[in-house]
């Protein structure tokens, strides 16, 4: 990942930067850029991390995002769900991590260099989804999100999507139930 | 955060504060309640109750909890008409301030979650409370006048309502009137006064202590102490021996020499104060003294999860010695450096020893005494004897053994379960024990002993106990057993059964004479404090439940193993033994592999079958068995190989993985390896249900 001290780029400000797609990688400073912004942005309602998982972008409310770390060794747990790939310590705290892929039930793909582990929160407790590439933070207004088409609802994996979002004309967001994707129940052995 | 709104944290302080406070009252209502059986009672609980209630009352008035505050109110008026007499203790009595108990929980509870308090209704209990104080006892019988008595005109003119009341149930009750006479040391007077106090417990009540008129040092008080003594003057003399005190009889008649002068009003701070309770002997002449605001406890409050984070931070330092450690072994094999690592060791030594030091004290922070639980259950037990109609005691020992605060907290539902199993199932009904030629009143024990690294709880009762037959009966019919397993169960195994989940459902608890109703629970919950329960019975004579519970949960010594390539911890405290087998050992009975070991057959358990691992290279020709056990019930586990013991900080997976049956958590074992800690009970308890399941 670069570190270069570049100034963040958002696709909502400037006018030729909607035509710099495809999304560049996110550094550190553009995350920490997307937090530091919303206490000034007025206009804009949403504020997403954007990332992508093969082809498709996807996007989660950046406020439950809690740090993106690099993929590092999991240990195994068994008798988890298959999308769990098994437990992480970050800073002294044990957490699982899912692979998005598999939890989306898209096709399964090995974790590559771009590979990251966002470590998303749900009443507190804080869960790892491996993704593909982190892309950016994006922020979106609410004209811009529209409900998940019946289509993708119906379809396998459905439940998981709370929106698509249209920052700019061709792009297309899909916007995460993270509360969906977070929560799962165990299968009993028996 | 506002200025004129208290914050929050100051907000938590006061809550749990409340809640300490309230569990005092607690105590004192329960110690009154005991008493009363006896038909006499310490006034010195009811004076205790009142100053909880008044404090509660300051403090919830600060907070502006105004509920709090007007409860608090009208306790005080009920418990002060308590302390001056005017109003007798009754059960009914106790009932109405028992419910007090509750509702300051409920109202504590709601100011926690940022409530008003507002939609808890007091109004009800208010007015009842109300009636009870307008229930006055008409003027006590006629009592010899205290002027009878040899009392200095000037005492008896500035003792307080309380005092006076106490002073009058005092002669009445016959007991004698003694003035003792003590010189303390203008700056030791609160330590001196304390402990002569603290002397004089034994041997009667003090009414009153007045600073003496006859003051000659102006670097010394000297105080009048008027005690009401049960005992005679050599008892008394002999209490306080050594410490310069004199003990003279107020005796009774008239010819009492001339009264000496009225004592300086300066010396008097207290006699202006004629209700609001005194705290302790700290109180008294302060006036020498510049006033203080700082607080006379010495504690503080601290959220366990600020020394959970502690405990982390301590395993992280752990891993940082690890890493120092590596570095120093790299250091020894180059020898110009030799020297050096020479230097190094020993501080790292030095490191680990105060890391150590450093992990026990935080330990120790955790811990608390089980009283905290023993009293809740105290109260359940009075509520539920009440409802039921049996007269039950309650004795309770080694209340002061001290566990986990989270292990504490986590108790107190088994506990209660067991003991309202034990009023509603295990002790008869009055007329029943008559007959059986017992004692009316059933008797549960609760003792709690420390034995090494564990705390043992036992729960007993004299009741009618289990029966084994019906038990089996059950079991056979539920299939939890067959008939061939029972044939070769003793009678221990036997009755153990009830834990067994499934057993018996809540419909069907009335058709046994034993217990049953969801033991299966509390067993799950004693588990998941890695406890093991046991339990025995004696038909006719009653029942015993013993509960073994590490001491904390924080820390606890694991087997490392190794298992298709995996590694693993097992916790120490439930591994029996550990051994080699050579293939050729290895018998198969019914489809399920065994081992014969000492005479006994063991089932055997590969841990990746167990946990449906997948083996990328052939199992070793030499194996270990961990032999584990669970109360009654040993399990072979097939490891590949026995790493070594370690002391682990567990962890859980957090609350997502939480309910994963057969692992207990995870620790990191150094080079941010993080493991898996395998659940022994689980798995012990499948392959119970697998054996049964395959018979």
């Amino acid at each position: 990942m670069r570190g270069g001290r570049r100034p963040p780029r958002d696709f909502r400000e400037g006018e030729g930067a909607l035509s710099r797609a495809p999304l560049a990688f996110a550094t550190e400073e553009t995350y920490h850029h997307g937090y530091n912004k919303r206490d000034r942005q007025t206009a804009y309602q949403h504020e997403v991390l954007a990332f992508s998982l093969g082809d498709e972008e996807y996007a989660l409310d950046i406020l439950r995002i809690r740090e993106i770390i690099k993929l590092r060794p999991v240990t195994e747990v068994p008798r988890a769900p298959a999308f769990i790939m098994g437990i992480i310590s970050v800073r002294g705290q044990v957490l699982p991590v899912m692979d998005l892929r598999l939890r989306l039930k898209l096709r399964a793909r090995p974790p590559t260099t771009s590979s990251r582990i966002l470590i998303a929160t749900r009443e507190g407790e804080a869960q790892g989804l491996l993704v593909d590439k982190v892309s950016q933070v994006v922020r979106m207004r609410d004209e811009e999100v529209e409900p998940p088409p019946p289509m993708l609802l119906g379809a396998d994996g459905g439940e998981f999507i709370g929106g698509v979002g249209r920052p700019f004309p061709g792009s297309m967001l899909i916007l995460l139930a993270l509360d969906a994707v977070l929560s799962y129940g165990l299968e009993p052995r028996r | 955060m506002t200025t004129d709104r208290p914050s929050d944290k100051a907000l938590q302080e006061f809550l749990s504060e409340a809640q300490e406070i309230v569990e005092n009252f607690n105590r004192d209502l329960l110690a009154l309640d005991a008493q009363r059986a006896e038909g006499r009672y310490d006034p010195e609980y009811v004076n205790d109750a009142f100053r909880a209630v008044h404090s509660l009352k300051g403090l919830s008035g600060l907070f502006g909890i105004g509920r709090m505050t007007t409860l608090s109110h009208t306790l005080e008026t009920l418990l002060d008409s308590l302390r001056l007499g005017r109003v007798t203790i009754t059960p009914e009595l106790l009932d109405l301030l028992f419910e007090a108990i509750e509702l300051y929980g409920r109202l504590i509870a709601d100011a926690a979650s940022g409530g008003q308090a507002e939609g808890i209704d007091i109004d009800g209990y208010l007015r009842r409370i109300e009636g009870a104080a307008a229930h006055r006892v008409v003027a006590p019988p006629a009592v010899r006048p205290l002027g009878e008595y040899e009392l200095d005109p000037s005492i008896l003119s500035v003792l307080t309502e309380y005092e006076e009341h106490r002073l009058r149930e005092s002669i009445r009750a016959g007991r004698t009137l003694y003035r003792i006479h003590a010189a303390f040391d203008l700056t030791s007077i609160d330590k001196g006064l304390e402990e002569l106090k603290v002397r004089l417990k034994p041997v009667g009540e003090v009414i009153t202590y007045l600073p003496s008129a006859e003051s000659a040092d102006e670097n010394k008080i000297e105080l009048d102490v008027i005690l009401a003594g049960e005992e005679d003057a050599s008892t008394l003399e002999r209490a306080v021996a050594g410490t310069g005190v004199a003990v003279s009889e107020v005796s009774k008649g008239r010819e009492a020499p001339a009264p000496p002068p009225p004592p300086e009003p300066r010396r008097r701070p207290r006699g202006e104060t004629t209700r609001e309770p005194r705290l302790d002997g700290s109180e008294e002449p302060e006036e020498d003294r510049p006033s203080s605001l700082r607080s006379v406890s010495q504690t503080v409050r601290v959220d366990i999860r600020k020394l959970d984070h502690l405990m982390n931070v301590i395993g992280e330092l752990a891993l940082a010695r690890a890493g120092i450690v590596e570095i120093l072994e790299e250091l020894r094999q180059r020898r110009e450096t030799s020297e050096l690592a020479r230097a190094l060791h020993r501080e790292s030594r030095t490191l680990e020893r105060k890391l150590n030091e450093l992990q026990t004290g935080i330990l120790e922070v955790r811990m608390v005494p089980l009283g905290q639980v023993f009293d809740k259950l105290s109260r359940v037990v009075r509520k539920i004897s009440r409802e039921t109609g049996k007269e039950i005691r309650l004795a309770i020992s080694g209340a002061d053994t001290e566990l986990d605060k989270l292990i504490v907290e986590e108790l107190s539902d088994p506990l209660m379960h067991i003991i309202r199993n034990s009023i509603d199932h295990g002790i008869e009904a009055p007329d029943v024990r008559r007959r059986a030629g017992k004692a009316e009143s059933g008797t549960i024990s609760l003792a709690a002993a420390q034995k090494g690294n564990h705390v043992v709880i036992e729960i007993s009762d004299d009741g009618a106990g289990f029966d084994e037959e019906r038990i089996l009966e059950t079991a056979l019919r539920r299939r939890l057993i067959d008939s061939h397993a029972a044939a070769e169960m003793s009678r221990r195994e036997l009755l153990n059964l009830v834990f067994l989940p499934g057993f018996s459902t809540r419909d069907h608890a009335t058709e046994l004479s034993g217990r049953g109703v969801g033991m299966d629970v509390v067993k799950t919950n004693i588990a998941k404090l890695s406890g093991i329960i046991d339990l025995s019975s004696t038909r006719g004579k009653g029942t015993v439940i013993s509960i073994t519970l590490p001491i904390t949960l924080a820390i606890i010594q694991a087997l490392v193993i190794r298992a298709a390539g995996r590694t693993y911890a097992v916790p120490l405290n439930s591994v029996l033994e550990s051994l080699t087998i050579l293939p050729g050992e290895v018998q198969t009975l019914s489809g399920r592999e065994v081992l014969t070991l000492r005479g006994q057959t063991l089932t055997l358990v590969r841990v990746e079958d167990a946990l449906g691992l997948a083996r990328n290279e052939p199992p070793p020709e030499r194996a270990y068995v961990v032999v584990v056990g669970l109360a009654q019930h040993r399990l072979g586990l097939v490891v590949d190989d026995l790493v070594g013991q370690q002391d682990i900080v567990i962890k859980s997976l957090g609350r997502a993985l939480s309910g994963l049956r057969g692992i207990a958590g995870a620790t990191e074992l150094g080079g941010q390896q993080i493991v898996l800690v395998l659940d022994v009970a689980a798995l012990v308890e499948e392959s119970l249900r697998g054996a049964v399941e395959a018979a």
